[in-house]
C-alpha cells in the first residue's frame, strides 16, 4: 500500500500540488506540477502496478509505457519521506 | 528554496497554510500551548471572504513566547525589525514577524492581541479554554474556537477604521456573525467581558447584537493605546509625533531626523508599490510621497487626530 505519510502536510492548488514534510531537518514547500501533481492526487493505492494502471486509464496511455516512471516517481517520494509502502 | 517569476504574494497564498501547519506542529512538539489564528481557520469558518493568507499567525501562550522564538530562530525563521525601530508604534508590540530565506511567507508570532486589555496571560488562557481542532493542509492543528476568532478578525479591523480593505472585511464579518445563534452571541459577549474587549469592540458587539450585560474592567493604559491608535488610523506622521513627544527631549532631534529621513528599509515597507514599478529613483519618490503624504495630514495630526 502506498499512502501519503502522515507528517506531511499538503494542500492542492489547481496547478500544483505544495508539500511539507513537516519532521524534516529544514522544512521547505516542495511544489508538484504536471504529472506529478497527478499522480500525488492519485494516492493513496495499493501498489505501484495499480498507480501506474490509474494513470494508463486517467492518461488514456499503457501502462507499460507508464510503468517505470511511476516506479521512478514512487522511489523519489519515499525517499524524500513524502509517501509510505507498506 | 521557493524562487521563481511567479510574486512573492502569489507563492505566499500558495504555501502559507503549509507553514501554518509547521509552526502549529513545532509548537506542540515543543509542548508549547499555541492557538493559530486568522488564516485558514477564518476562512473554514467564514468569517471573512475567501481568500489566500501571506503569513501564519501563532498566538503562543505568553509565558512561552521568548522560547518558542528562540526555537525557531535555531531553525531559521529570525525575527525581523522594521518599523518598530523608529519607535512609532502607539500599540505596545503584541508579536514578532519572522522571516526564513527559503520561504516566501512570514510567521507572526504574537503573544497578545490589541484591543484585548485584560491581562495578556488571562486573555490567552481564556481562549486556549475554548480552543478547536481544525484540519489545516491535511494536519490537526489547534486554533482559537469561532468566538474567539471573531473577536480576533474584528479587533484587526477595527484596529484600522480609515483602510477600506478593513471596513469591508468587518461589514462580512458583523453580516456573518449576526446570524449567530442568541446562545452563541451570548457567548461572545462574555468572552469580550472577560478579556476586556466591551469597549475595543463594542462597535462590532452592538452591530451583531451580542448582549454585552456585565462591565469588563480594563486596563485603562491600555485603552487609552488603543483610543489613541484609533485617532490616528491612516495619518502619516500621527505615530511619528507620538514617538517624539514620548521620547526625552535631547532624544527627539535625532528621532525626528529618523522620521523625515527613513532608511530606504523602511521607505519600501510603507511604499512598496514605489519600489516594484520600475521607474528610476525609488527611494526619492518614496520619500517625496511620504514628506507629501505629512504634510497633507499634519493639520490633523497636530489637532490630536480622526479625520
Amino acid at each position: 500500500m502506498i499512502t501519503i505519510s502522515p507528517r506531511v502536510a499538503w494542500v492542492d492548488r489547481g496547478e500544483s500540488v505544495w508539500l511539507l514534510h513537516l519532521a524534516a531537518e529544514d522544512p521547505t514547500p516542495v511544489e508538484l506540477t504536471d504529472s506529478a501533481a497527478s499522480l500525488w492526487r492519485l494516492l493513496p493505492a495499493a501498489s505501484v502496478g495499480e498507480l501506474a494502471e490509474r494513470v494508463g486509464v486517467d492518461f488514456s496511455v499503457p501502462v507499460d509505457a507508464v510503468i517505470a516512471d511511476v516506479e521512478n516517481y514512487v522511489a523519489s517520494m519515499l525517499d524524500q519521506g513524502f509517501v509510505e509502502v507498506a | 528554496m521557493v524562487t521563481d517569476s511567479r510574486s512573492a504574494v502569489h507563492l505566499a497564498h500558495e504555501v502559507s497554510p503549509l507553514l501554518q501547519a509547521l509552526m502549529a506542529s513545532w509548537a506542540e512538539q515543543a509542548g508549547v500551548r499555541a492557538l493559530l489564528i486568522k488564516g485558514e481557520i477564518t476562512n473554514q469558518l467564514r468569517l471573512r471572504p475567501p481568500r489566500g493568507s501571506l503569513d501564519a499567525d501563532l498566538w503562543v501562550s505568553p509565558d512561552s513566547f521568548d522560547a518558542f522564538c528562540a526555537l525557531i530562530a535555531t531553525r531559521g525563521w529570525l525575527k525581523v525589525h522594521d518599523s518598530e525601530a523608529l519607535g512609532e508604534k502607539i500599540l505596545r508590540p503584541h508579536s514578532a514577524t519572522c522571516r526564513h530565506v527559503a520561504w516566501p511567507a512570514e510567521t507572526d508570532v504574537h503573544h497578545y492581541f490589541p484591543g484585548f486589555t485584560a491581562p495578556a496571560q488571562e486573555v490567552f488562557e481564556l481562549l486556549w479554554a475554548r480552543r478547536v481542532s481544525y484540519e489545516v493542509a491535511h494536519q490537526t492543528v489547534l486554533g482559537v474556537d469561532r468566538g474567539g476568532a471573531a473577536l480576533i478578525s474584528a479587533l484587526h479591523h477595527l484596529r484600522s477604521t480609515t483602510s477600506m480593505g478593513h471596513q469591508n472585511e468587518l461589514a462580512y464579518l458583523t453580516d456573518q456573525v449576526a446570524q449567530w445563534p442568541t446562545g452563541e452571541l451570548a457567548s461572545l459577549a462574555d468572552l469580550a467581558a472577560a478579556t476586556g474587549a466591551t469597549v475595543t469592540a463594542g462597535d462590532f458587539l452592538a452591530a451583531v447584537g451580542a448582549p454585552v450585560e456585565s462591565e469588563q474592567t480594563s486596563d485603562r493604559d491600555e485603552l487609552a493605546r488603543w483610543e489613541e491608535n484609533a485617532r490616528g488610523s491612516g495619518l502619516v506622521g500621527f505615530g511619528a509625533l507620538h514617538a517624539i513627544r514620548a521620547a526625552p527631549w535631547r532624544q527627539r532631534p535625532r528621532l525626528l531626523w529618523r522620521h523625515l529621513w527613513a532608511s530606504p528599509e523602511i521607505l519600501r515597507t510603507r511604499d512598496p508599490s514605489v519600489f516594484d514599478d520600475g521607474k528610476p529613483m525609488p527611494v526619492a519618490r518614496a520619500r517625496v510621497r511620504r514628506w507629501a503624504a505629512a504634510a497633507r495630514d499634519l493639520p490633523v495630526v497636530l489637532r490630536g487626530g480622526r479625520r
